[in-house]
């Protein structure tokens, strides 16, 4: 009996199917990059936020300097933050508390318009703006990727 | 900045809404869907053109082949086998087309499969090689050529708003989970946006600079989304893709016109001279820039150069000789451009047309995906159309940018938002009374606004120039104007420069000059807006951009709300008149386009039959023994000679 064709396609089986293999384990290493670079992202624009926030308290401390329970606060929840430790509940929740902190420290600044005509101050806001942003897409990434970053 | 725009996404995700009637993963899928569609269908398209041109270019490939083979022969005998070949194939040819078009004789399916093969494989293996040769060239030519004609620039970090767009395109790559676009910036006076590039790691995003005056940060995030969806869906590959087909086309006609023109001939140098340099320097891309924008000449279908070679009056001896010998490429070129013009305009170009709307409304739904905020987009929308959206500088890659740089007047816009307008207005009127204040004038409504709108301007620049040459009262009047229009740059481009003006009047020439100059600039914008049509748009009489009243009602069906329903055509009434005149003209178009083919097969046949002429004379001129023709001949001028001497 003659073996060949057999023998072929049993060779063509093995190789389609190590292909399949060797393809879907690439895949699943490049998701995983994928879940660790957006991890690494929202690391990123997180610490770069704390960072920021004692700029932006220094550039507003002089002219609302009646606002002192405001910038307690900002500053309050930004050493709350920075020492929240590994754990991921609590420090999503220091997060977001540090978040709504500077956005109310922003509504305050609305009334007073020499801060928003001082150049150093809109800078600042942008930047805060935009870490903020990027911290909110990051997190849609990451969510869309792996189900939820925050279980 | 209120908190909802600081949050920007993060709010959104919190606020539950109505679930709108058609969710963007949807359109997403939809588009995607319809994207394959569109692709077939352009493939189909392209097959359709390639029929008739092979039939041009394969008997022209052959003749001239046998025309060379001529001519070397008579220097340096080829084998007889080939000779043999080549009249077996010319019988078989002949006698498959006896069987087929008289109904006379038999021929065995090997034969005409064979028969099929030679006529159709020279030219698809032509149009193939050219095309992959293409897509080979430019794939390296980088960007650089399209950025340096469109004068762009880096976005300045100390401008603040230019640092909001730099973060803007940051934060929409994080959101795509794509490497971030280079960004930047055209200071023209349009409004529009454009990614470039050959590939997405390529891909840089262009904005005008006048466009982070008009938006808002949410505005321009939506927008900037749209581009970078674009980017991640892979749009620049497919544009790539469309302008190379188109500049084959462009390649073909050129390679068939190069031995009778220079204007050719140098385009087909430039491509020589760009695919041997190497590397990647701004000379390079400047030279990719070059060559593409002359290969998307060459379709214009403008008095190419065989019709100045073969229609000139008064040629000389030579160029007389020259038409003699080369007649039928006359007729092969015609045929050729005749066969691309009907082709491109009414198949292929509105296919590729439709492909590249479905990626724009794909591109919209996955702005929407990133920023969850249809609003936005759809009023970015709304005040792109409002403004003039021209670029100078960037015609031929007119398909590229957002919205339509000729202009799109669906959503009912003018050149100046209708706020801008209603300022505009009541300043004007308080300087020309005085005594009347801003709030006595209600604003009108808008069909009103417009026409007195345009009206004003005119009146404006009378004024301009009647202040120009010294007329004081003018002088006044917008001097006042100006100061109750405050420093407003979206009318820096509309009127001449104030200062320009009180300059001129003092007799300035310079400043008087540069009044005129941009009077005239002002009016060619305005001009080019009109025709509407530039680069690879007028190949199709489909836009490639889909009217911005369609992409509107999409981000409406993903959860826009409708902004200004004032605004809206109900277009009923213009809707019924162009069905009934599509009812009437169907029929008459349909014949033209079937008289069109008939012209079209008719070319060919001709092109056919100058062919074989030619080869026929070349033939003759070759099998014939010319040097004893001329030793007979001068035998009987002798033998004529010494009779006439005998004679005597």
């Amino acid at each position: 009996m003659d073996f060949t064709p057999m023998l072929i396609a049993i060779a063509v089986v093995v190789v389609l199917a190590s292909w399949f293999v060797l393809h879907a384990y690439n895949r699943l290493v490049r998701m995983r990059n994928n879940v660790r670079n957006a991890w690494a992202d929202v690391d990123v624009q997180l610490t770069l936020r704390h960072d920021l926030v004692p700029n932006l308290v220094e550039s507003v401390k002089g002219y609302m300097s009646h606002e002192r329970q405001t910038l307690e606060a900002v500053a309050q929840a930004r050493s709350a933050a920075m020492n929240a430790g590994a754990d991921l509940v609590t420090r999503a929740a220091a997060e977001m508390a540090l978040g709504s902190a500077v956005a109310n420290l922003f509504l305050t600044a609305e009334r007073y318009p020499d801060l928003k005509a001082s150049q150093n101050f809109l800078l600042l806001q942008e930047q805060l703006t935009t870490t903020e942003n990027r911290i909110a897409f990051a997190h849609s990434t990451t969510t869309r990727w792996c189900g939820s970053s925050i279980p | 900045m209120s908190v909802p725009e600081m949050t920007g996404a993060a709010s959104s995700f919190a606020a539950p809404s109505a679930r709108p009637p058609e969710t963007f993963f949807k359109a997403q899928e939809r588009n995607r869907r319809a994207t394959w569609r569109m692709s077939a269908l352009c493939v189909f398209a392209a097959f359709l053109m390639g029929i008739p041109l092979t039939l041009v270019l394969s008997p022209f490939l052959y003749a001239v082949t046998m025309a060379a083979a001529e001519v070397v022969n008579h220097f340096s005998p080829l084998p007889p086998e080939f000779w043999q070949i080549s009249s077996d194939l010319a019988r078989l040819a002949v006698r498959v087309a006896d069987a087929v078009f008289n109904q006379r004789g038999v021929v065995s399916p090997q034969e005409l499969i064979i028969a099929a093969v030679l006529i159709f494989l020279p030219g698809i293996a032509l149009a193939l090689m050219l095309w992959t040769g293409m897509l080979l060239l430019f794939r390296h030519g980088g960007v650089g050529g399209t950025l340096a004609s469109l004068n762009a620039r880096e976005p300045n970090p100390q401008d603040l708003k230019e640092l909001q767009l730099a973060d803007t395109v940051q934060e929409m790559a994080i959101a795509a989970g794509l490497p971030a676009p280079k960004v930047m910036l055209i200071d023209s006076p349009g409004a529009n946006a454009a990614a470039i590039g050959t590939c997405a790691a390529d891909a840089h995003i262009v904005l005008c600079r006048r466009l982070l005056d008009d938006l808002n940060r949410e505005q321009l995030q939506a927008l900037v989304g749209h581009l970078v969806a674009s980017v991640g869906n892979g749009d620049l590959r497919i544009a790539f893709t469309v302008t190379s087909v188109f500049e084959t086309c462009g390649l073909i006609v050129t390679l068939i016109n190069a031995p009778f023109g220079r204007q050719s001939r140098s385009t087909l140098w430039r491509i020589v001279r760009y695919s041997l340099r190497r590397g990647t320097g701004a000379a390079q891309s400047a030279d990719a820039e070059q060559v593409a924008e002359l290969l998307a000449d060459t379709l214009d279908m403008n008095s190419s150069d065989i019709d100045r070679f073969f229609n000139s009056s008064n040629p000389g001896v030579i160029r007389k000789a020259l038409r003699l010998m080369f007649f039928p490429f006359l007729f092969t070129n015609l045929a050729v451009e005749l066969t691309l013009w009907f082709f491109l305009n009414l198949l292929l170009g509105p296919c590729m047309a439709l492909l590249w709307r479905t990626r724009r409304y794909l591109a919209d739904a996955g702005a929407v995906e990133l920023t969850r905020n249809p609003d936005a987009l759809e009023s970015a929308l709304q005040s792109l159309s409002d403004d003039s959206a021209t670029v100078a500088g960037g015609s031929w890659a007119s398909h590229l940018f957002v919205v339509n740089p000729g202009g799109d007047r669906s959503l009912g816009g003018d050149s100046a938002s209708a706020e801008q307008q209603r300022k505009f207005l009541q300043a004007w009127h308080a300087t020309a009374n005085p005594g009347v204040t801003a709030a006595a004038h209600n604003s009108p409504s808008l069909p009103g606004a417009a026409v007195e709108f345009a009206r004003v301007r005119q009146e404006m620049m009378s004024t301009a120039m009647a202040a120009a040459t010294g007329n004081a009262e003018a002088t006044v009047r917008l001097q006042a104007f100006a100061q109750a229009m405050g420093v407003d740059p979206a009318f820096v481009h509309e009127l001449p420069n104030i200062n320009d003006l009180m300059l001129a009047q003092r007799g300035d020439r310079a400043a008087l000059a540069r009044v005129r100059m941009q009077r005239q600039s002002r009016q060619r914008q305005q001009g080019e807006t009109q025709r509407g049509q530039t680069g690879l748009q007028t190949v199709s009489f489909v836009s490639f951009h889909p009217p911005l009243a369609k992409r509107a009602k999409r981000l409406q069906r993903m959860g826009a709300h409708l902004i200004d329903p004032s605004r809206r055509h109900s277009g009923l009434g213009g809707k019924i008149v162009l069905a009934i005149l599509y009812l009437i003209l169907g029929p008459l178009l349909l014949t033209c386009g079937v008289l069109m083919l008939f012209v079209i097969a008719m070319m060919i046949g001709l092109n056919l039959l100058c062919l074989g002429l030619w080869l026929a004379l070349i033939h003759w001129l070759f099998a014939v023994d010319w040097a004893s023709v001329i030793a007979g001949f001068t035998k009987f001028v002798q033998d004529v000679a010494a009779a006439l001497s005998q004679r005597r």
